[in-house]
């Protein structure tokens, strides 16, 4: 099905297309470790095995209903996720963990996106079902269980999918009691391809891949989606196994020709620091990579250029750096590009810039570019008090407005209201999306300089303080209600992770420093999987805070 | 994973990587002390099964040191691990 404007109203319709029109094209491929583990799909094999699945899906009754896709990474989660998509099933991509604070979200989400059945491996289900049924028959709720056991009926008929309906649910960074569910629409998605294809030039064919999860909205609709939307190659690997050796990840890119590969800052800064001289990067050819997206967090200058130098002699092209900005809520890409620009920054007046002031200045604060905004979005830069349109020349927040925009959180009307609906002053007649982050526009380029939102974005992963401070404050030690404040600061270009903790008198003159410091950081590993840069103990009543309480982070930051 | 290696040897390199990044790290006290406690977050437990593939030329699961999270732990499984191979092998 092709709309009037010649372009595909479904992802699926593509799809189908390519199976029909280029069968034997490499559709994905999935490789753990060497070239020898690779294992690929044809467009023709990739529809086949969609088509089953999809058919299974429809046979059990789950048109309509929320599914939850528990795979590790593979090729069964793009069939299944495809099926779904071909079936009018809703899903819902999970992280697989053992970690048991991971496990607690996965139950809150099951819940909360009402999941009637999860998609799985035979044996990931064995590996997980104890613990999920565990949890799960705590709180009385069947789910079923489908399997690559669980076998169907080839006699059904796949349904007509309206465009406006729900494709996925993508949940996102909220906290781990509170998790939100962005809902997607097939809408959305074919709006958002069509928003990267033109920001990255990508042509019928294009190969894009990398190492980014499955789950992720980065990893699902930039890395896996779009290449499929546009007839080409989908490469990827195991998350796991680029953080193990990050060179895998450069000699993926280099042995399929990848064009895209898109990573949060952290990724680039992983090969600058652990790509050892002792590698053997000889057969490594970087040029194939034109669009090299640096998204998701804020994307440092300092590791760009340090990356490129690292990696100019494996043909890697500086130009191809390409700042990015996105989020679940707009299906992913609000901002980038165009392609081959490379990295640019501002250099703005220090003083003014802490009022919200843009004034161009010699030296001062140094902000990258993140891109021009998609032709197909609006995005406006609004008082986030006032709600008044600002000024060219004034930081507020973000605001987007368009197709791409999601249909809000699931189950979350309150939040809806305010945060999809929002009405700028003067009005437009636009709905908007008010993104919680800050910034500025120039010349038609968006500039991200920091959040509203009380989250720490530390290596990549969103972190609420709030759920670290709650853990902290839980130690036998310390004492307790609202004596701990978690905080990130920055040093030497590095965002790292913080800790202030009050620790009852008591315990502070009789007990080991160093032991109390280890059952802390243990404690928040083990929920949160991840280590604080640095730990202060102090006595009760040291942390500064508001009149009302509140702590203040930024008076943390100077006692650290 | 079928190649004999010496223990102490990589008892040597996995404490050599650890002391990279733990201040005041001993490899005789800690060797019982779980990589966490000692303050390694998931990316670096999943970079010091590296060190491992570096020594012993095979690959290793990504996930080992969060499966035997101390050194003790972790290298009696490799060896344990050779050991089995070497008897299927034969």
């Amino acid at each position: 099905m092709v709309n009037s404007k010649g372009k595909y109203v479904l992802l699926m319709d593509a799809i189908k297309d390519y199976a029909n029109n280029q069968p034997e094209h490499t559709a994905c491929v999935f490789q753990t470790r060497g070239i020898e583990t690779a294992k690929k799909l044809t467009y023709q094999e990739l529809i086949l095995a969609v088509n089953t699945r999809a058919k299974l899906l429809i046979y059990l009754g789950y048109q309509h209903k929320s599914v939850a896709l528990l795979y590790p990474t593979g090729l069964d989660f793009v069939i299944n996720f495809l099926a779904c998509l071909l079936a009018g099933v809703i899903a819902v991509p999970l992280n697989v963990t053992r970690n048991a604070k991971q496990l607690e979200r996965t139950i809150n989400i099951i819940e909360d996106a009402n999941v009637q059945a999860i998609l799985t491996t035979e044996d990931t289900k064995i590996m997980l079902s104890e613990q999920l049924a565990e949890l799960l028959l705590a709180d009385s709720y069947a789910v079923a269980w489908i399997t690559e056991n669980t076998a169907g009926n080839d006699n059904v008929s796949l349904p007509n999918i309206k465009p406006s309906s729900l494709a996925f649910i993508q949940y996102t960074s909220g906290s781990t009691s509170n998790p939100k569910g962005v809902m997607v629409s097939h809408d959305n998605v074919v709006n958002n391809m069509e928003a990267i294809k033109q920001a990255c030039s990508n042509k019928h064919g294009v190969v894009i891949g990398g190492w980014l999860p499955q789950f992720h909205d980065m990893g699902l609709v930039g890395h896996m989606l779009h290449p499929l939307y546009m007839g080409g190659t989908y490469i990827f690997m195991p998350p796991m196994n680029f953080i193990q050796r990050p060179s895998r990840w450069l000699h993926l890119i280099s042995h399929y020709k990848i064009e895209c590969s898109a990573s949060p800052n952290f990724g680039f800064e992983h090969c600058v620091n652990l790509i050892s001289d002792k590698e053997d990067l000889s057969d490594l050819d970087l040029s194939c990579w034109r669009v090299a997206l640096n998204g998701s967090e804020p994307v440092s200058e300092t590791t760009m250029s340090a990356f490129a130098e690292k990696f100019a002699a494996y043909g890697f092209n500086a130009n191809s750096f390409f700042p990015t900005y996105g989020m679940a809520e707009t299906t992913l890409f609000v901002s980038g590009g165009p392609h081959s620009r490379g990295v640019s920054t501002v250099t703005l007046d220090k003083e003014p810039f802490t009022q919200g002031k843009i004034i161009d200045a010699e030296t001062g604060i140094d902000i990258v570019n993140c891109g021009a905004i998609a032709a197909s979005l609006t995005v406006k830069i609004v008082n986030p008090e006032t709600l008044v349109s600002c000024n060219d020349n004034t930081i507020g927040e973000i605001w987007v407005s368009g197709s791409s925009v999601a249909k809000g959180y699931l189950n979350n009307p309150i939040k809806n209201q305010s945060d999809f609906n929002a009405q700028v002053i003067p009005a437009d007649g636009k709905r908007y999306l008010r993104t919680g982050d800050l910034g500025f526009i120039k010349s038609g380029m968006l500039y991200v300089t920091g959040r509203i939102k009380e989250l720490l974005i530390v290596r990549g992963r969103n972190l609420y303080p709030y759920d670290i401070e709650r853990t902290c404050n839980s130690y036998q030690f310390s004492s307790g209600g609202n004596g701990s404040s978690v905080f990130t600061y920055q040093q030497d270009n590095k965002i790292k992770l913080a800790a202030i903790i009050e620790i009852k008198k008591r315990a502070l003159a009789t007990e080991d420093h160093v032991q109390i410091s280890n059952d802390i950081k243990s404690l928040v590993f083990m929920q949160h999987e991840i280590a604080f840069d640095k730990l202060l103990l102090v006595k009760p009543g040291t942390i500064p805070k508001t009149t009302s309480g509140k702590i203040k982070r930024s008076a943390c930051i100077d006692l650290i | 994973m079928n190649n004999i290696f010496c223990k102490d040897t990589l008892i040597s390199k996995i404490a050599e990587y650890v002391a990279e990044r733990v201040d005041g790290f001993s490899k005789d006290l800690h060797i019982d002390t779980s990589f966490s406690r000692l303050g390694l977050d998931s990316a670096a437990h999943v970079q010091l099964t590296a060190v491992i593939e570096d020594y012993l030329q095979t690959d290793v699961s990504p996930t080992l040191a969060f499966d035997y999270p101390t050194i003790n732990a972790l290298v009696n499984y490799l060896v344990n691990e050779s050991q089995n191979n070497i008897n299927k092998a034969s």
